[in-house]
């Protein structure tokens, strides 16, 4: 008999002696905890002890006492005379137990005792402990030798945690093989922000053996609060890598596609397949195929090797990844702000503009010239506080644009068309409120131009189009807005069909005569629809109204430009910011309005000579050019004095992209900035107002709609 | 470091160990095991939980705060495989665990997952 | 201390005499990435590196990358058995540029 068994013996023996002392005791004095402890260790002891040894008949006769105790001992059931005699017999038993078992001498007799005491006891039969322990069902393993993709993400506080990365893969790698594995150290913020003992750090592996899946959990199992695991059995790594390649970085899974494709995990062609697609993000196609750059990376060896892919594609998906890298230092410099912050901030340099303007107006009023020069130093400094604050909230439009790269590439798998998305421009900024706002429209705007702008290989080729159709996302600025285009080289719209869907719902008449651009913006209208079935991508094309109603909620307008056969143009403009806007004031009558200064192309005197009105013809004649025209007085309603005609009258040009009028007014008052305050509900219906401001001298001047006045000056123009 | 109350465990379990090529220190509850921390470096520590003097649980809390041994991983052993135990061992931060009864093949399995 | 560092032709010359583990990171990290910016290339020997975990690794591969960033070289060389186990088995030994070079002649270390 070894020294540990009879370490054992002897352990046991102690115990059931202070078993026996304890249950005695516990007759004077039954609720006594310590007591009741000092029994239930007796046997929770001798039941681990046993187990480590292995004598299994110990463990299974202690074990049932054990739960009974301690049933006793968190209060759930008491010790009465009748249990006391009970485990005194039980304990009689177990000293049995150990004796005859460490002498390999059990006895049947024993066995048999040792059941009808756990009977007496609990009742019921006792279950073999060991089928407790085994109770896991027996899975089949995987197939041999294939290849399984375990992905390990750490979480920060894996180290302090006491898990080491480094101990699971040496488990694993004795267990199977490991055939590859990359380690991914993308999440590693720079040394002056790194915490030394965090884990930054993920795993890709490529693991073979004849396992089955819960195999390879249970080697992680202590790991699993401290990390994010994936095993991916080996029929699913190739399903599986797509989806990776979407969610991970592009370093990472760079490297991961490599390792799989040297493992023949997955083929050349869905590693290409899916670097293609990280190309096609990029935005710009492969343009010379004779590049004679040779690919840096190992990936781009060996796919150029077996031919999957052309050097140059693989360059251009290279170039990118430095590209990411270097955005990625970049980024390190940004905070982030909570932007109802700055919304605020952005409100009070509002307030500060008006209060300034009506500082000003009260120096001058006052004749206090010896103000002018603080003042103007005031309003400079003013103003660039609204430039930069107003800056604080411009993003780059490009995050938008990104976001259709997955809509592109999932709709084109969706109708089985081959789209390109090109993207120019996205480095263009726009205030973030306006972003959020335009995200909906461009969504639809993209959906309408993939579903049905444009056509299908087949069908494109039978058009002589290249098979491949190409979405563009355009992005510029213009005179104080920014233009955002969608253009596809599809299908086009079909004039004559609009014209006949128009005329059929009863939007025009039949001998109305329209211009090809009217016809267009017919598009816009609710009920329009020339598709002949909808689908779930945009349905009825019934979003176009609201589309249009969304970007106006913007003060931008929304154009279309389209030929048969060669594809649409949206252009969409925008106000870069919709808080504080420079303006130019002009008067009808005593009333003021506000013209914002980016659409004034030129302000004209009347006797100036240079226009002449033609009231019947509803033109003017602005030296030689013809542009319709409105006169706020009449258009506004407002009641005019009677020395009305002896009003010298101005003429004040203003343009929206293309769209050029004249206003007439009264008087001119020269540029101010002020900021926008958007009219109460009641006051949104009103034609031609978009919004109102407070004046230096307090009063309240309205900001013109100019988009919807160029309009109706052009209607009525055209009426006539 | 293994710490048991059960002297024929710490026995079974050493021999395993060192079998294996570790060095092992035996305590035989959590307060003996706190005097036995002197400083030098231990790779690993297996506890029981149900102890007198210092149960598992309590003397995890204690280690965690020496910063000395804040970092080493701890395996419990646990006969209530049920989670409310062994969640309150990963709180106090053990985040391996055997499962008692368990034979030396699988305290060494375990061990070989947390340390080389 | 268990770091030293001396400097060689432009090049922090460090020999690591301690664990570069979880209990060790903390500390040397401060110390190496002071040396990066100081000398902006290192070559550290890791001929006496007691014990290696994987904390120790990922502060090897924070200093790269800080190296990098400070627009210098890292070099790793002449790692001992039990490092070169650990970089082995992470498939990092080409990754990190680990070399087996025996430490320059007659350099005094202090």
């Amino acid at each position: 008999m070894d020294d540990a068994t009879q370490t054992f013996i002897q352990e046991a023996d102690e115990l059931l002696v202070q078993m026996e002392d304890a249950l005695l005791a516990l007759e004077d004095d039954p609720g006594n905890e310590e007591l009741i402890n000092s029994v239930f260790r007796a046997m929770h002891t001798i039941k681990g002890a046993a187990g480590i040894f292995g004598f299994d008949p110990i463990v299974t006769f202690t074990h049932p006492v054990e739960t009974v105790l301690d049933t006793v001992r968190s209060g759930a059931r008491s010790i009465d005379s009748e249990l006391s005699a009970l485990l005194l017999e039980c304990k009689d038993h177990t000293a049995r137990l150990v004796a005859e078992v460490t002498a390999s001498e059990l006895s049947d007799d024993t066995l048999e005792q040792g059941a009808a005491l756990l009977h007496r006891l609990t009742g019921e039969a006792p279950a073999s402990v060991k089928d407790q322990v085994e109770g896991a069902a027996e899975e089949a393993s995987g197939p041999a030798n294939e290849n399984w993709l375990i992905s390990l993400e750490f979480k920060a506080d894996a180290f302090r945690n006491g898990i080491d990365p480094v101990s699971f893969i040496n488990y694993l790698s004795n267990m199977g093989e490991v055939v590859d594995l990359v380690l991914h150290d993308d999440r590693l913020p720079p040394a002056d922000e790194a915490d030394p003992e965090s884990c930054y750090l993920g795993f890709d592996i490529v693991f073979r053996g004849e396992v089955a899946k819960s195999d390879i959990a249970s080697v992680f199992e202590f790991a699993e609060d401290d990390c994010d695991i994936r095993i991916l059995p080996p029929d699913d790594i190739e399903q599986h890598f797509l989806e990776l390649v979407d969610e991970l970085p592009e370093d990472h899974t760079r490297r991961l596609g490599e390792m799989l494709l040297e493992v023949g995990a997955i083929t050349s062609h869905e590693l290409s397949e899916s670097l293609q697609i990280q190309i096609t993000q990029d935005g710009t196609p492969p343009e010379d195929e004779e590049s004679e750059k040779p690919p840096s990376a190992p990936v781009g060896e060996i796919l150029v090797q077996r031919k999957a892919v052309s050097e140059a594609v693989v360059n251009k998906a290279l170039g990118r990844q430095a590209q990411e890298r270097q955005k990625a230092t970049q980024e390190a410099r940004l905070i982030r702000v909570n932007s109802d912050k700055l919304g605020r901030l952005i409100n009070l340099v509002g307030e500060l503009v008006i209060s300034n303007a009506a500082i000003k107006l009260m120096t001058e009023k006052h004749g206090l010239n010896d103000m002018n020069e603080v003042i103007a130093s005031a309003e400079h400094l003013i103003e660039e506080i609204r430039d930069n604050a107003l800056q604080l909230r411009m993003v780059q439009i490009g995050e938008t644009f990104s976001r259709f790269r997955r809509v592109v590439r999932d709709v084109s798998k969706e109708l089985d068309k081959e789209i390109e998305l090109v993207i120019n421009g996205g480095d263009t900024e726009l205030d973030k409120t306006v972003v959020e706002k335009i995200n909906d429209p461009l969504t639809h705007l993209v959906r309408n131009a993939l579903d049905h702008g444009i056509e299908s290989p087949r069908e494109r080729a039978r058009q002589g189009k290249p098979a491949k159709g190409t979405l563009e996302l355009n992005a510029y600025h213009d005179s104080g807005h920014i233009v955002i285009q969608i253009k596809d080289d599809g299908a086009g719209l079909d004039k004559d069909k609009i014209r006949a869907k128009a005329e059929a719902i009863g939007m025009i008449k039949p001998d109305q005569v329209l211009s090809d651009k009217e016809l267009y913006q017919l598009i816009f209208a609710p009920g329009l629809s020339t598709k002949e079935k909808a689908n779930n991508l945009s349905g009825r094309g019934v979003g176009m109204d609201v589309v249009r109603r969304n970007i106006e909620a913007l003060r931008g307008i929304i154009d279309i430009d389209t030929e048969l056969g060669a594809g649409t143009t949206v252009t969409i403009h925008l106000p870069l910011t919709l808080a504080i806007i420079d303006g130019f004031m002009v008067g009808a009558e005593n009333e003021r309005y506000i013209i914002p200064l980016s659409m004034v192309e030129e302000c004209v005197e009347m006797d100036s000579g240079d226009w002449e009105l033609s009231e019947e013809r509803r033109y003017v004649n602005l030296r030689g050019e013809v542009l319709p025209y409105l006169r706020l007085t009449s258009f506004l309603e407002i009641p005019t004095s009677d020395s009305a005609r002896d009003k010298r009258e101005s003429l004040v040009i203003v343009r929206i992209g293309n769209n050029k009028a004249g206003f007439v007014v009264d008087e001119l008052h020269g540029e101010l900035q002020t900021v926008i305050k958007p009219l109460g509900k009641i006051f949104q219906g009103f034609k031609g107002i978009s919004g109102s401001t407070v004046l230096g001298s307090g009063e309240v001047a309205l900001i013109l709609d100019v988009q919807g006045l160029i309009h109706t000056a052009m209607a009525q123009m055209g009426v006539h | 470091m293994v710490v048991d109350d059960s002297a024929s465990i710490r026995q079974v379990v050493g021999i395993a160990l060192r079998g294996a090529g570790y060095q092992v220190i035996e305590a035989r509850d959590g307060r003996d095991a706190l005097s036995k921390l002197t400083g030098d470096k231990i790779h690993l520590i297996i506890s029981d939980v149900n102890m007198p003097n210092m149960d598992g649980i309590t003397f995890v809390k204690e280690l965690k705060k020496n910063p000395r041994y804040k970092f080493t991983p701890v395996i419990m052993l646990t006969t209530e495989a049920g989670k409310d135990k062994m969640a309150e061992g990963k709180a106090a931060g053990a985040k391996a665990w055997v499962v008692k009864p368990f034979q030396p093949p699988q305290m060494l399995d375990a061990v070989s997952k947390l340390i080389m | 201390m268990s770091l030293d560092i001396t400097k060689v032709d432009n090049v922090g010359y460090v020999t690591v005499d301690d664990e570069l583990t979880i209990y060790t990171a903390a500390m040397h990290a401060e110390k190496l990435f002071a040396w990066a910016r100081e000398f902006r290339s290192l070559k550290l020997d890791l001929n006496k590196v007691s014990e290696i975990d994987c904390a120790g690794v990922q502060l090897l591969l924070l200093l790269k990358n800080e190296v990098a960033h400070q627009h210098g070289k890292l070099e790793l060389v002449s790692p001992n058995e039990a490092v070169s186990r650990v970089l082995t088995l992470l498939r990092l030994s080409e990754r990190l540029a680990v070399t087996e070079e025996s430490s320059s002649e007659g350099v005094s270390h202090g």
